[in-house]
């Protein structure tokens, strides 16, 4: 039995129990403490210099002409730290879950679903088992908005979501079954690492990879939110509840990063180098006019959405760019970013609990009620603008650096301009918003209850001390990621 | 291994800071003590590396991938020696008069946690031996000063200038970012001693004189935003409202002044585009004499200091742009040392008349206040530029390379010599002279010995500062001049004495403002300018974007494909009539097509 | 003249066209279980013809299956009729017609 494996049974597990009418609060969070174990000791014991470790295989089932799908799981520099994410995420989501809620046992239950397929997706080496894993935690995400989100027009919005994401994964299946097609059946395989091989020794013809890299960058783009394919992304993180919007934000967005670094880039290199400028343009819209909508934001909810939506134009960047320099910088600012939009919702939680509001304009004051809060609270806002000395940072740098080498006239430059001005842009919006909500002295909306409980502590504590290591030692991340690029990709 | 200690001096203000804020933030007491303790520590190894002959200690790698590599290591040549020396030398004094200026403060662990991360940060800055390091910790003075600036963020005015100091300097990053990327993907390191060298063999003269200039000025836009200089000079004066001390500190003597440490650092690259030199000069001037003129008509004591500082961190710009770095960071030096002790004596003056900056309701305090009272006349004729003193010698030096090099901007300087005496003039004799025109100013006495301290110990370095020919000669830097053309020394003598003069006349037993030029008062409207052209077309632009956002894209395109969807689905819903017999047809039919289709072919 | 398998096909489709016809065109839903009805029929005379003429059985059983399920049929149908009707008070077609949205 793999560890890999236990990860996506663990929460499955603690799904049965919760069924079985455990308490479901304490289940859920033993189960994905448990994972944060595994995962952790599986960093800490991970020394392959970049290879594979702990792989498995278990045959799935057979779809004819497709070859069989199995469960492969196995870990290298790229997944292992996006696990890593997952396991500390995943911790945090559901310290800051709330303890008395309606329907707790299937609050909880999604929850795990939620986990268990972004483990499973991450984990997997195998194209159709990661898709479906993919999918598999999407359900459940569309369940906590519609069930437990708020705001009146809930429904809607997580009807919005699943249509316009699932919309997206229909794309991004015809892309991988063009993939698959286009290589003669006696080869055919969905195992990732075969297929490796076997595309960086006989390349796929040019032309269907264009075709192959656009529906896959188009299917991936929706699951990230590329520019124009974002507005899924703030209304439903806004619905969502807490837990989920931070699970989602998170980790399951980062999923289409994955997939574009894991299959579209290496793959098809070519088809790659063909949608370029398209790329460019998209990731310029995803950090200029997405940054400044999010400039125009009331409420901090919707905020952070954007805000969310916006970053991930440096990740499209560093991909478009392909240095090996700024797609290990891809890999760090996954997490980096993870972190810092997971705890920056956690706050919001919390401020929103306790006041009731979310309309930026009658906030304030919080600071000085909740210093703790505060506190932290900076702290994540200036890793969200990219300072150093927290991880965002040394991921950025990392993907400037990587693009400007591989700088050439055009579009190129275009974006990493855009990128430069980006930063800007983001720390106007996010430090108007520090200002709206924390300084100054209470607003409209009264601020109830105490400061900070130990568990709430604890879950922000989370993300703010992974960002201060990764910002400190970014090796811990870097090293063996750029040693896995370095055999995944063909330079 | 003595150059292992030159860590000490980041590690330890790192360290102070870092359990201030995790576990002695509720004894404020204790926090105090750690913070003080670890910048006079700091100081000492400052003190000991000035002296003793330690290298540089081995460079750690941060991050590398590939060929690209970031190394943390140090430099510890002559300049960063003095920059230390004087970032140390002064932190470590106005620590000590935080103590009795924060006694009170509710929230004094916080404010000493910042102001140890400032020290941590600001060490980097003079000690990094690389672009990256210098810009990481360039950030970092950034984010430690927008947290001293909105120290008291309840107040709106202090978050807002915040919010404006972290912005602008952001911007000015921008150009930063830039430039090192533009140095490094021409010369392919960002080490300064390889850069050095690359100068040295001349493969920097190989490189395209445009992208040169590029470069150059990239990096001079993040000195633009750090050292305040015109245009990015409004975050300046509203930093103000943070803690005196922390604008004595961080936005009087150190890190105003890192930009211009930066540019000597990089002299090497900046001397070799002479079109980046001369707009270097250009800005440098323009801003000491535009702020001078601004400095003029301020009522807040705290404000016409900015100003002054402003006018002077110009001067020092100049300076590099006219090729002397070495007047530049010797001026550097000593308008650390007065500045420090203007905005202290300030700062006393603040804390005794109970918390009134408007100059026009003090008066008087010079006879209760003795102590401050003579120090802040040390620290105001050293500034004016008074003979003898150490304002006189590193202005001079100023005022005789501009008179060497550029004779127009030599003529701008010395306008500025002028006002700045007659400013600095104006100032003093309207808070502390005449009779109290307020009740704070009437209730004032003097300091506790903590603040006043600092202020001695800063008036005797503002008196010898000039003579430390060990500094001077430490920095290993080009261009101090070893002339004294009449013309320049006898011009600012005479400057001097004419502005006081002036000021002293004007002002002298003056109740209310004698002179009133609105421009200058309102200071040049750049602020509404920037206002308007800036933050508000940004707010319009944003507010069209976010609608297009949700109108168009949410709206029109995803609404849209909706809609295509719902109105196929009301087309065939007709079908649907709900009438069996037409189910029935419709199936019927179906089953005629289909047996059509198999068989009628 | 001797009957051929075509000619009892022809009058199988006659019936079943009637039928189909019937339970299009009719709006009482008694006359429309007629209809159906003789649409049943039609496949037993299809069914009951292909049997005398392949010389099976197979179609005689099919032809007893269906006539078991008809008369089945016949039991549940006129069921929901009546049970209709008491609910609707009608048995016409256009007045049914709310299985729809």
């Amino acid at each position: 039995m793999t560890p890999l494996l236990m990860l996506v049974l663990i929460p499955l597990l603690g799904v049965v129990a919760i069924a079985l009418r455990a308490p479901a609060r304490s289940v859920a969070l033993a189960a994905s403490a448990l994972c944060l174990g595994v995962v952790s000791w599986m960093a800490c014991s991970y020394n392959a210099a970049g290879e594979f470790r702990w792989e498995w295989v278990q045959p799935w089932f057979q779809i004819p002409l497709l070859g069989s799908t199995a469960l492969r799981f196995g870990v290298d520099g790229v997944n292992l730290p996006l696990l890593v994410l997952t396991g500390m995420v995943s911790v945090s989501a559901l310290l800051v879950a709330p303890a008395k809620i309606e329907r707790e046992s299937e609050y909880y239950g999604c929850l795990l679903f939620v986990i268990a397929g972004a483990y499973g997706a991450f984990a997997s080496m195998d194209l159709m088992c990661m898709y479906i894993f993919h999918e598999f935690a999407l359900i459940p995400t569309f369940l906590l908005i519609g069930f437990w989100g708020n705001g009146y027009r809930r429904i809607s919005i997580s009807f919005q979501m699943a249509l316009y994401l699932l919309a997206g994964s229909i794309v991004l299946l015809l892309g991988m079954l063009g993939l698959l097609f286009s290589l003669p059946p006696e080869i055919r395989t969905t195992d990732l690492r075969v297929l490796q091989e076997v595309l960086s020794s006989y390349p796929l013809h040019p032309d269907s990879q264009g075709m192959i890299y656009f529906f896959l960058l188009i299917g991936f783009g929706i699951l990230v939110g590329l520019f124009p394919f974002h507005t899924w992304a703030p209304k439903s993180y806004s619905a969502a509840p807490t837990p989920a919007a931070m699970l989602h934000a998170g980790v399951l967005k980062k999923f289409g990063i994955y997939g574009l670094l894991r299959v579209a880039e290496p793959f098809c290199p070519v088809g790659a180098e063909e949608w370029n400028s398209l790329l460019l343009m998209l990731l310029i819209g995803n950090i200029l006019f997405v940054g400044w909508a999010a400039l125009s934001q009331k409420n901090f909810n919707d905020l952070l959405g954007y805000s969310s939506v916006m970053h991930m134009g440096y990740l499209f960047l560093g991909l478009a760019s392909g240095t090996p320099a700024a797609l290990t910088g891809v890999v760090l600012l996954s997490v980096a970013h993870g972190l810092s939009v997971s705890g920056l919702y956690a706050v919001q939680g919390m401020v929103a609990s306790r006041t009731g509001e979310v309309e930026m304009a009658s906030l304030g004051g919080v600071a000085k009620k909740i210093p703790v809060l505060g506190f932290l609270a900076v702290i994540l806002a200036m890793a969200s603008v990219g300072l150093p000395g927290l991880g965002n940072f040394a991921g950025e740098i990392l993907i400037f650096f990587g693009s400007w080498q591989g700088l050439s006239a055009g579009w190129q430059t275009g974006a990493m301009l855009a990128a430069l001005v980006g930063v800007v842009v983001s720390s106007v919006y996010m430090l108007r918003a520090v200002r709206a909500v924390f300084y100054g002295t209470e607003g409209k909306a009264r601020i109830e209850g105490v400061g900070l409980s130990l568990t709430e502590r604890v879950a922000l504590l989370i993300p703010v001390v992974g960002l201060l290591v990764l910002g400190f030692v970014p090796t811990l991340v870097t090293d063996d990621a750029a040693a896995s690029l370095s055999r995944w990709f063909v330079w | 291994m003595p150059e292992k200690y030159w860590w000490l001096i980041l590690v330890l203000p790192l360290l102070s800071a870092a359990s201030v804020a995790l576990v002695l933030r509720p004894f404020r007491a204790v926090s105090m003590g750690v913070s003080l303790l670890s910048a006079w520590v700091s100081f000492a190894v400052a003190l000991w590396g000035f002296w003793s002959q330690a290298g540089s200690p081995e460079s750690v790698r941060w991050m590398s991938v590939g060929g690209l590599s970031f190394q943390f290591g140090l430099v510890t040549d002559g300049l960063a020696k003095v920059m230390l020396l004087v970032v140390t030398g002064v932190g470590a004094l106005i620590h000590l008069f935080s103590t009795g200026y924060m006694s009170e403060d509710p929230g004094k662990s916080r404010f000493f946690g910042c102001l140890s991360l400032f020290m941590f940060s600001m060490s980097g800055v003079v000690l990094s031996d690389n672009l990256a390091m210098t810009f990481v910790f360039w950030e970092l003075v950034g984010v430690s000063s927008y947290l001293l600036i909105g120290f008291w963020f309840e107040k709106p005015s202090a978050s807002a200038a915040a919010n404006k100091a972290f912005i602008v300097n952001r911007i000015g990053d921008f150009g930063f970012m830039i430039g090192i990327l533009t140095v490094w993907s021409l010369l392919g390191s960002l080490n300064y001693t390889q850069l050095q060298s690359f100068a040295n063999d001349g493969r920097v003269a190989a490189v395209p004189a445009g992208l040169l200039t590029v470069a150059v000025l990239g990096l001079f836009c993040g000195a633009v935003g750090k050292s305040a200089q015109v245009p990015l000079h409004v975050w300046l004066p509203d930093a103000m409202e943070g803690p005196t001390p922390v604008s004595a500190l961080i936005h009087a003597a150190t890190m105003v002044a890192a930009g211009i440490y930066f540019l000597c650092r990089v002299f090497f690259l900046v001397e070799l585009s002479p079109v980046a030199l001369s707009v270097i000069a250009g800005i440098g001037g323009l801003t000491a004499i535009f702020a001078a003129l601004i400095a003029t008509q301020q009522d807040d004591i705290k404000r016409v200091l900015a100003y002054s500082t402003l006018s002077q961190l110009g001067y020092m710009v100049l300076a590099v742009g006219l090729g002397s770095p070495a007047a530049g960071m010797f001026h550097l030096t000593t308008h650390a040392f007065f500045k420090a002790l203007l905005f202290l004596g300030a700062g006393s003056l603040i804390h005794a008349a109970h918390h009134e900056q408007n100059i026009w309701k003090m008066g008087g305090l010079g006879k209760k206040m003795p102590v401050t009272f003579v120090t802040f006349a040390i620290g105001t004729l050293a500034l004016c530029g008074c003979p003898f003193l150490s304002g006189f010698y590193s202005k001079d030096a100023i005022l005789i390379v501009a008179y060497e090099t550029n004779r127009t901007l030599f003529w701008v300087a010395l306008g500025t010599a002028l006002l700045t005496s007659f400013y600095m003039t104006r100032l003093f004799v309207v808070s502390f002279l005449g009779e109290p025109r307020g009740d704070g100013a009437a209730h004032a006495h003097e300091s506790p010995w903590a603040m006043t301290l600092p202020l001695v110990v800063l008036a005797l370095l503002s008196i010898v500062g000039g003579y430390g020919s060990a500094i001077t000669g430490a920095l290993g830097l080009q261009g101090l001049p070893h002339t004294h053309p009449m013309a320049a020394v006898g011009g600012s003598v005479a400057v001097f004495v004419l502005g006081s003069l002036a000021g002293f006349l004007v002002y002298r037993g003056a109740k209310e403002e004698k002179i009133t030029f609105k421009i200058l008062k309102s200071k040049f409207y750049v602020d509404e300018i920037y206002e308007v052209c800036v933050v508000r077309a940004s707010d319009a632009i944003a507010a069209v974007v976010g609608w297009m956002d949700t109108w168009i894209i949410g709206g029109v395109m995803v609404r849209g494909v909706a809609l295509c969807a719902s109105v196929t689905g009301q087309v065939f819903r007709i079908m649907q009539a709900g009438n069996v017999q037409v189910y029935a047809f419709w199936f019927a039919l179906g089953v005629a097509v289909m047996l059509y289709w198999m068989m009628g072919r | 003249m001797i009957p051929t398998l075509d000619h009892y096909l022809v009058l199988s489709a006659l019936v079943f066209c009637i039928g189909l016809a019937g339970v299009v065109m009719r709006r009482s839903l008694i006359v429309i279980y007629m209809s159906l009805e003789l649409m049943l029929t039609a496949s037993i005379i299809a069914l009951a013809a292909f049997s005398r003429f392949n010389q099976s059985l197979d179609g005689q059983v099919l032809v007893f299956f269906i006539i078991t399920v008809a008369a089945a049929e016949v039991a549940v149908g006129l069921a929901i009729i009546v049970a209709l009707f008491r609910q609707r008070k009608t048995s016409h077609t256009d007045e049914i017609a709310w299985l729809k949205f």
